[in-house]
Order: C-alpha cells, then structure tokens, then sequence
C-alpha cells in the first residue's frame, strides 16, 4: 500500500534519543525564507514554493508573520494539504518562538515549517535560530551585490547556517547560473562556506497571472516553465529536509 | 544592443526626458523584461495609453523600430494583467500599447519604417547622450576571476533542471 511520505519521514531524520515522545518524536524542519516587506512577487514565490513541498506528501506549516499587510500579501487561501498559522509579530525573535513551538506540537506537527522574514531582520539579533534559509535573489546588478553582501555577513555569524539561494526574474538559464555564482563567488572568497543552489524562477506571464488570481502556478498550467521549476525547487528542500537540513 | 548605465541613474535621466516631451509621458518601469529581450522602459501617456519605450545604441535605430513595434504588440494582451496588479498606474488596456524609439540619430530609413507602423510606433531626438545613458552596464553579472585572471572555481554548484525553451516567457 502506498504510504505518504510524512509516515515513513522518521526513517530518514535523526531521532531525539531519550526524546519523551519515543521515535515518533523526530524534530520538524524549519525554513526561513527572505521577504521583504511588502514584497508581493516574494510571498507569492514563496507561497507557491509552500504549495508544491505539502503537495508532495510533506505535511507543512506557513507562518505568516502578523504585518499590516499580511492579508494583501499572501493569498486567502491555502490548499488543503497546507496548514498557515498567523503570528502576531515580525520580529526574527516572535518568528522563531513560533516557529519552534509549531515544530515541537505534541500529536500531528507538521514535517515542515516555513518561516518568512523580513530581509532586514536577518542580521538582527534574535535571529541566530535560523539554521536553514532560503534566500531569494533577481540578478539585477544592486539586489545580487545586496543578496550577496547578506549571505556573506549571515554565513560569518552562523556557523551552522544552510544557506540556500533561488534567482527569480530571470529569462534565461545564463542569468541565472551568472547570478548565482557570483553570489557564491563572493561567499567563498570572504567566508570559505558554499551556497546550496535551489534554482531558479523566470519571470513571465504565468507569475502575474498567479499573482493577480492569488492562485497556484502548478494549477494555472502544471507543464509552464515558471511551474516545474518550482516543482524542482520544492524536490531539492524536500531532498534536504529528508537528510536533516532545519532541524530544530 | 542598448545603452546600459546605473539603474537609478538611468532612471531619474528618462523620467525628465518622458517628462518634457511634447506629449509627456510618465515613467511605469524601467528595464522591463520584454518580448526575449529587456525592454528599457514602460511609460503611460496622458490618455492612460502604454508606450515602450526604447533607447537604442548608436547604429541600431532601424532594428528597434522593428523591436518597439514587437515589444508594444507583446505587451498589450498583458495590459489587464498589469492593472489587476497595480490599479493605480493609471493605464487604461483598451488604449493600448506604442512604441516610442528616442534616438540621437534619426535615419530616413527610420522615419519609414516608424511610417509604415501608422502610428505604433514614434521616433523622438533626443540630444546627445548624458554621461548617465551613456555608461556602460553588463546585462550579466561579472564572472568572478581569480589573482591571474582565470575562473574561479566555485564549490557552489548551481543547479536546474531547465533549458532555455523551458522557460516559455512568451506564454
């Protein structure tokens, strides 16, 4: 019999050994994900992305931090394979406490927590929580110099940190690949750490139509390139997640 | 091949430029990724009408009256998109879109091109070019190169599973 992929989790990630809960306690992923304020293209990235990993048998939780325009941001609704949980703040501290209380619920908590947060709070303190993080990039010449400088400054504080990097608003695969490796070149030239590449997404018609509707880009046309490369971007978080990345 | 400078240069320079012309535009967008190509510009007329607007190298003025006219016929069907996205821009889709080339040389085979589009698309000299517009950009990042100038090589490894004819940005 098929079994989804939330049962059979706890083989694949390491367990608490004198965990209360027994084996069945294994610790939920958490994945931060940089949004600016406002940044309406992002959320819709990043709720999309959300979409694809609970579609593939992850069950998974989004927090939507409580700014004032939370309900304009993120669309109304969620599939049902996802769950959201609003916080009350934005600050890297109120998302953390939250993220860990979800990922450490007794009963059915979800295998993934996606946390998004400000840009400009990920270096504040109150942060240092953030193990595993999705940093979201254009190639446009000032975002990548400001993406790159914050990658660098994030991967010097923590030295446990994954750092993932997807290039959105691009049009061709060359910028994307250009993008990212001058971002890791930047990386590993000033920390010595690498960058964990989670793709890319084009920019295109099939986003703005997402974003306009506030609906998912694998339901408006599943074979779009904008579509399947966030379905490889939520195969590659899945991958890591199942060897441990987020672990609380 | 377009004149590339500072972003925000780039764009306090066209905003003044749209701004005085005969039929002043206002600038929407800069570096608006197009129809295969960026487009350097999107304005709004004062009859809520979108304008490409286009800004060739020296030379080039013949291929983008060719490109404004493929780039306003590939944005016009997206207009209703664009408003749902920002109503406050002030466009209005049943006006359409035109193109508009601003160039320091104007060619009689330019004007007969721009002729034969019947309106689509307009031509405008423009003075020599600022230091802004004429500095140079790369459209790509630079390639990151090490104490002899070789190629860095980067543990990093970016990964997709696309190729270019994936990415169906004309859909």
């Amino acid at each position: 019999m098929a079994r989804n992929l939330e049962e059979v989790l706890h083989y694949f990630l390491e367990e608490e050994p004198h965990s209360p809960e027994g084996p069945a306690a294994q610790r939920a992923g958490i994945l931060a994900v940089s949004v600016p304020p406002g940044d309406l293209l992002r959320a819709t990235l990043v709720w999309n992305l959300a979409v694809e990993v609970a579609g593939s048998g992850i069950s998974t939780c989004l927090l939507v931090p409580g700014a004032s325009d939370a309900h304009t941001l993120w669309p109304p609704a969620d599939p049902g394979d996802l769950q959201r949980l609003e916080v009350a703040g934005s600050g890297p501290e109120e998302l953390g406490r939250a993220a860990a209380e979800v990922a450490a619920k007794p009963g059915r908590r979800p295998a993934l927590v996606w946390v998004p947060i400000p840009t400009g709070v990920l270096l504040e303190a109150g942060a240092e929580w953030i193990r595993w993080l999705l940093l979201l990039t254009t190639p446009r010449p000032r975002d990548l110099a400001r993406s790159s400088e914050l990658a660098a400054r994030l991967l010097t504080r923590s030295p446990a940190l994954r750092l993932g990097v997807l290039v959105h608003g691009v049009a061709r695969i060359r910028q994307a690949r250009a993008a990212f490796e001058s971002l890791a070149a930047t990386v590993e030239a000033r920390t010595g750490r690498s960058v964990w590449s989670y793709g890319l997404a084009p920019e295109g018609l099939d986003l703005y139509r997402a974003l306009a509707g506030r609906s998912h880009l694998s339901g408006l046309r599943p074979e779009g390139g904008a579509a399947r490369a966030l379905r490889d971007a939520a195969r590659w978080i899945r991958e890591d997640l199942l060897q441990g990345f987020g672990g609380a | 091949m377009r004149d590339r400078a500072a972003p925000g240069a780039r764009a306090a320079d066209l905003r003044a430029i749209l701004g005085r012309l005969e039929d002043p535009l206002e600038l929407l967008a800069e570096d608006v990724l197009g129809l295969e190509s960026r487009i350097d510009a999107v304005a709004r007329d004062r009859r809520g009408g979108a304008v490409v607007v286009l800004r060739p190298a020296v030379g080039a003025g013949l291929e983008a009256v060719a490109d404004a006219l493929a780039q306003a016929r590939w944005l016009e069907p997206r207009l209703p998109d664009w408003l749902k996205l920002a109503p406050d821009l002030g466009l209005r889709p049943e006006r359409g879109a035109r193109g508009l080339v601003l160039s320091n040389e104007i060619s009689p085979r330019m004007r007969a091109a721009a002729a034969a589009t019947q309106g689509r698309v307009e031509l405008q000299r423009m003075e020599a070019p600022t230091a802004a517009w004429a500095a140079p950009a790369a459209s790509l990042p630079p390639r990151a190169l090490g104490p002899a100038g070789e190629p860095v090589r980067l543990r990093s490894v970016f990964r997709t599973a696309l190729q270019d004819g994936d990415l169906d940005l004309r859909t």
